[in-house]
């Protein structure tokens, strides 16, 4: 079992574009979408889909029979989704974090906890490479429902490459919890290596082996080489930057399969990570 | 005062160099950089600290070993997973307190943290607020709420507040465009880049403003293009603006200026027409 998670700081450095073409070049890898407020994989790897399930999240439900007003649930959530109206007790299921506090203070029991659908969970397959999808519904806060459980799935499965959403906060802790290793994908710009640095600062917090690869590779790369070098952090590959690439993505064409370079490229990317994994596994601590 | 979100769904689109562009158009505004979990926009806007204060913006769960004696009622009732060993994860943490409720010693009590810091910079006629989330910390749609607060307060009567939206349709979306007057949807006619600025318009419908769109590089892909024009038609969205993929805007961003210093550049002089008709039509 080995859990690859792709990740950035920054949105658009190529995230997707890395984790979709790596899958598809290694055996036995199932992508796994954890982008839950833009689902992107699915528009290159074009999966048969097989199963949609519904995500939940609980909410209390009240029962005006036994409820007496009393207020109590409203005084102990502290997200301010139960408010007493004196009449009857409002609740405001966007603000519920599922904590059941309520649930549990009511001295009347009157509150049962109910399910609240925010998004689904799809499972597929795309030429042979195992797919699952999270995606949340809009206007809906939060998706980490949706990658927990996604992360349960992620426990059984062999190989998971998992496309993370951008940014550094919990969503992204929790996609990539348990990795057993992080790739950081950059542009060798200012902006790049900024947003960079934040990911690596979360990456290292969680304790995770981590390697980067620059995307849009060119004259600047050094800003990004700089940095790493100092951080002691491998640099896997260079994606350079090509207006073919971004035709191709602009269609939903996974590069692999359209160009024999890179998808050489790629191969020798997942041998390399494969390698990183396996000397993971064995104690070699050779980052 | 009014008040404009940029914003695109998918990340990486444009969002920052068109809101220095804009910036640099406006004599008396204020900046807001709401992507807080990567702020960029003071990286071109260059500007000056004047104001840094740090935001607690969550409680978590503390446990006074003094006083515990480690029967373990805390990890059981925690829906979160957040204490094990008696230790409390703030991570997993969320703050919903129930621990502190149901400790029979009433030996956890709740304590504020820090989630993140907040700036005030000086620019060229004007200020920006921005804010970086300690990483890893949540509630970064509370600290986009307290950037916007900060940028309401901060100006001396800005004629307009320039929210320089996150990725996504999230939490800290939502928490970008709640009140603002109009939102301006920046998109790449790619086909990830039309999907995610079609779920991010679905929650800008249900706040209610009005929505402006900008298709950028709008050369690269016609036929997405075309696709994204007939869409913003068919809901009645103005696309306010179609700029050509330009050269300059690389070499700019490369050089981190902004895209107003190559004022000759067709990518700039698209966008100061592109923001005569927003100023117009909003």
């Amino acid at each position: 079992m080995a859990k690859i998670s792709i990740l950035s700081g920054k949105g658009g450095t190529g995230k997707t574009f890395a984790s979709t073409n790596l899958v598809r070049v290694l055996p036995n890898a199932t992508y796994i979408d954890c982008d839950i407020e833009e689902p992107n994989g699915r528009i290159f790897l074009n999966p048969i889909i097989e199963d949609i399930s519904d995500v939940y999240t609980k909410v209390p439900l009240i029962d005006d029979n036994r409820c007496e007003r009393c207020g109590i649930c409203s005084k102990v959530c502290r997200f301010g989704a139960l408010i007493n109206l004196g009449r009857e007790i409002l609740i405001l299921d966007h603000l519920c974090h599922s904590c059941e506090a309520c649930y549990e203070m009511c001295p009347m029991n009157a509150i049962t906890m109910a399910n609240r659908k925010i998004g689904e969970i799809s499972t597929g397959v795309s030429r042979g490479i195992d797919f699952i999808e999270g995606r949340l519904n809009p206007g809906e806060p939060s998706g980490v429902p949706i990658i927990k459980q996604i992360n349960i799935l992620i426990k059984s499965i062999e190989l998971s490459i998992v496309d993370s959403p951008p940014g550094t906060s919990c969503s992204v802790v929790n996609t990539i919890e348990d990795s057993d290793l992080c790739i950081l994908v950059t542009e060798p710009t200012p902006f790049g290596l900024h947003d960079l640095k934040l990911a690596v600062e979360l990456v290292k917090e969680m304790d995770i082996p981590m390697a980067v690869i620059i995307n849009k590779s060119g004259s600047d790369n050094q800003i990004i080489y700089n940095y790493c070098m100092k951080n002691d952090i491998k640099v896997l590959m260079e994606i350079p930057y090509d207006k073919k690439i971004a035709e191709l993505y602009s269609r939903g064409t996974l590069i692999a399969e359209a160009d024999s370079t890179y998808e050489k490229m790629f191969v020798d990317l997942a041998e390399k990570i494969l390698e990183l994994i396996e000397n993971e596994a064995a104690g070699n601590s050779e980052w | 005062m009014k008040q404009l979100a940029i914003v695109s769904g998918k990340g990486g689109t444009g969002k920052t160099t068109i809101a220095t562009a804009i910036s640099s158009i406006l004599n008396n505004k204020v900046m807001a950089d709401c992507d807080v979990e990567a702020a960029d926009l003071n990286i071109l806007l260059k500007g000056k600290k004047i104001k840094a204060s740090n935001f607690k913006g969550k409680e978590i769960a503390a446990i006074e070993y003094s006083e515990c004696n480690y029967c373990g009622i805390c990890e059981d009732v925690c829906r979160f997973d957040a204490i094990k060993d008696i230790k409390v994860n703030p991570y997993k943490c969320e703050g919903c307190g129930l621990c502190t409720l149901k400790c029979p010693l009433d030996a956890i009590k709740m304590k504020w943290v820090e989630t993140g810091e907040i700036v005030v910079l000086e620019i060229e006629n004007g200020q920006l607020c921005e804010a970086q989330l300690s990483p890893g910390a949540d509630g970064s749609g509370k600290l986009v709420t307290e950037v916007r607060k900060m940028a309401i307060s901060i100006g001396e009567e800005p004629e307009w507040i320039i929210i320089d939206g996150p990725p996504g349709i999230g939490c800290p979306v939502i928490a970008s465009i709640t009140g603002v007057d109009a939102v301006l949807v920046v998109v790449e006619p790619t086909l990830s880049g039309f999907e995610d600025m079609q779920r991010v318009i679905d929650v800008i419908k249900d706040i209610g403003c009005k929505i402006f769109v900008c298709i950028n590089k709008w050369d690269i892909n016609f036929r997405v293009s075309q696709n994204i024009m007939s869409f913003c038609e068919s809901r009645g969205i103005p696309v306010a603006g179609k700029i050509y993929y330009d050269e300059q805007v690389i070499n700019a961003l490369k050089e981190t200026k902004g895209i107003s210093e190559f004022n000759d550049s067709d990518a700039y002089k698209e966008i100061v027409r592109m923001w005569e008709y927003i100023e117009k039509h909003i």
